[in-house]
């Protein structure tokens, strides 16, 4: 097998999965414990731990029914149950139908019509374990890397992330984008002193000009509640640790996008549409802009990480990379990869960006991570309005 | 023995991989520092000057600008914020 091509799920639609997950989504918080009893006693079926509703602006509630209607329609999920109260204010019909638009099958059930939680969860189990048997037969096949969306994401940074895991992230995106495949990158917030960088990769004058949109807004949005984010940049821990002004610890966060021009700068889980780098417009909060990149159809998620963050994603497998030799001992059940030997001088930058790679291949083919064996099913949607 | 690291062949300082005392020689893996000497003690995760830096001219890691030198900056110094100022940030320390 070639270096770009990978065993995976070929779909219907032309998509390819690399996990056959039957999700099960609540569309209100009222009706998420009844989700997450179904999923609890289906093995193969995971919760989309989505717990808004009622009470939360338009515009959330619009944001909260496209991303569920995505991860329905999603490539590693092969089936949906979802699950409403009746009452709520997102459309469940409608989402129902959106997903029915994919290739993926769908069951809605409304607790106040199907009379309770005890008979809703005994009905969606029934349904789900018909879903994962149907799962059952699915077979992997050689797919080209050109079907896989990588989303890199970083968190609880240290003092090694800008020196050995990002700048590895980005030597592992370069390959990716070598290979065919579609990469994402994300954070808006920590892009704030580091716009130069980015905007001089920019693919055309129009992508630079988005660039630097987004991330105004971002910081006007943090003014607008009070937050003086780039004055506050980098904390005293930061200069401690040697970092001295905001685009050092800007450019140590997007140097994990590596060196490819930026082709694309896409809104909240807006699906990437051109192969290469693209900058994806999420909150630094790790949980809701994974969740974001993966509705956008990220089949796989790495995350570097220098304190140690055990987290992952509903739907796809994310890869812990760690800078840290004590984070990697200590936290060694949530880590997948050792970055530090660059800080011991034994491996280059690229060495590790390599096995990176490697590792992602054997991911994408079926290897679990870390966080796919806590089952760590992380799932968190932006929230950008008051709850009233 | 390696204690240093040049992220970017176009760096103007390199990251000590370990503290470092005054007079150690810089040494990295995949890049050919010159044999510059550290001036003074340097902590872990810390920047040194490899190259001649002018006072007012970009200070390059990551293969980009990361602030103006507040003043001559010669190879085996530290660089922080005694001699390295935001361009972005308004506010400086």
């Amino acid at each position: 097998m070639s270096e770009r091509t990978f065993m995976g799920y070929r779909r219907a639609d032309g998509t390819v999965g690399v996990r056959n997950h039957v999700a099960i989504i609540p569309t209100c918080g009222c009706a998420s414990r009844a989700a997450e009893l179904i999923a609890a006693q289906v093995e193969g079926a995971v919760l989309l731990d989505y717990t808004g509703g009622c009470g939360e602006t338009e515009a959330d509630i619009a944001v909260a029914a496209r991303l569920l209607g995505q991860y329905g329609r999603h490539p590693n999920v092969i089936g949906s149950v979802l699950v409403s109260l009746g009452c709520e204010t997102m459309n469940a019909q409608a989402l129902a139908e959106s997903i029915a638009t994919g290739v993926a099958p769908t069951e809605l059930l409304v607790i106040q019509q199907v009379g309770g939680t005890r008979k809703t969860v005994e009905r969606g189990i029934e349904i789900a374990r018909g879903m994962v048997a149907t799962g059952r037969s699915l077979r992997r096949e050689p797919c080209p890397l050109s079907a896989l969306t990588v989303a890199l994401e970083c968190g609880g940074s240290d003092a090694t992330s800008g020196m050995a895991a990002n700048p590895a992230m980005g030597a592992f995106s370069d390959l990716m984008v070598a290979a065919g495949a579609k990469v994402i990158l994300a954070e808006t917030s920590e892009l704030l002193g580091a716009e130069h960088v980015l905007t001089a990769r920019a693919a055309t004058p129009a992508i630079a000009a988005r660039l630097l949109e987004v991330i105004d807004a971002c910081e006007r949005f943090l003014k607008a509640t009070g937050e003086d984010f780039i004055n506050k940049q980098p904390s005293p821990g930061n200069i401690r640790g040697g970092i001295t002004t905001v685009e050092e610890k800007a450019l140590g966060d997007v140097l994990k996008g590596g060196t490819t021009p930026v082709v694309e700068v896409l809104a909240y889980g807006q699906p990437p549409s051109l192969a290469g780098l693209s900058f994806m417009d999420t909150p630094g909060n790790d949980l809701s802009s994974v969740t974001g990149l993966v509705a956008a159809g990220s089949q796989l998620v790495v995350f570097t990480t220098g304190r140690g963050n055990p987290m992952g994603n509903a739907i796809a497998p994310v890869i812990k990379v760690t800078g840290n030799a004590h984070t990697y001992q200590r936290m060694q059940d949530d880590m997948d990869l050792d970055a530090s030997p660059i800080i011991t001088g034994e491996e280059t930058v690229a060495q590790v960006g390599r096995r990176m790679y490697e590792l992602s291949l054997r991911v994408i083919a079926g290897e679990q991570t870390a966080a796919e064996v806590l089952q760590h099913g992380e799932f968190m949607m932006l929230r950008q309005g008051p709850v009233y | 023995m390696v204690n240093a690291l040049l992220i970017h062949p176009a760096d103007t300082v390199a990251v000590a991989l370990r503290d470092l005392a005054a007079g150690e020689q810089l040494t990295a893996r995949d890049a050919d520092l010159g044999g510059v000497v550290a001036h003074e003690a340097v902590p872990f995760g810390h920047k040194v000057a490899v190259r001649p830096i002018a006072s007012g001219t970009q200070v390059i890691k990551y293969g980009a600008h990361i602030g103006l030198a507040t003043r001559d900056i010669a190879p085996g110094e530290h660089v922080h914020t005694h001699n390295l100022v935001s361009v972005r940030g308004a506010v400086q320390r």
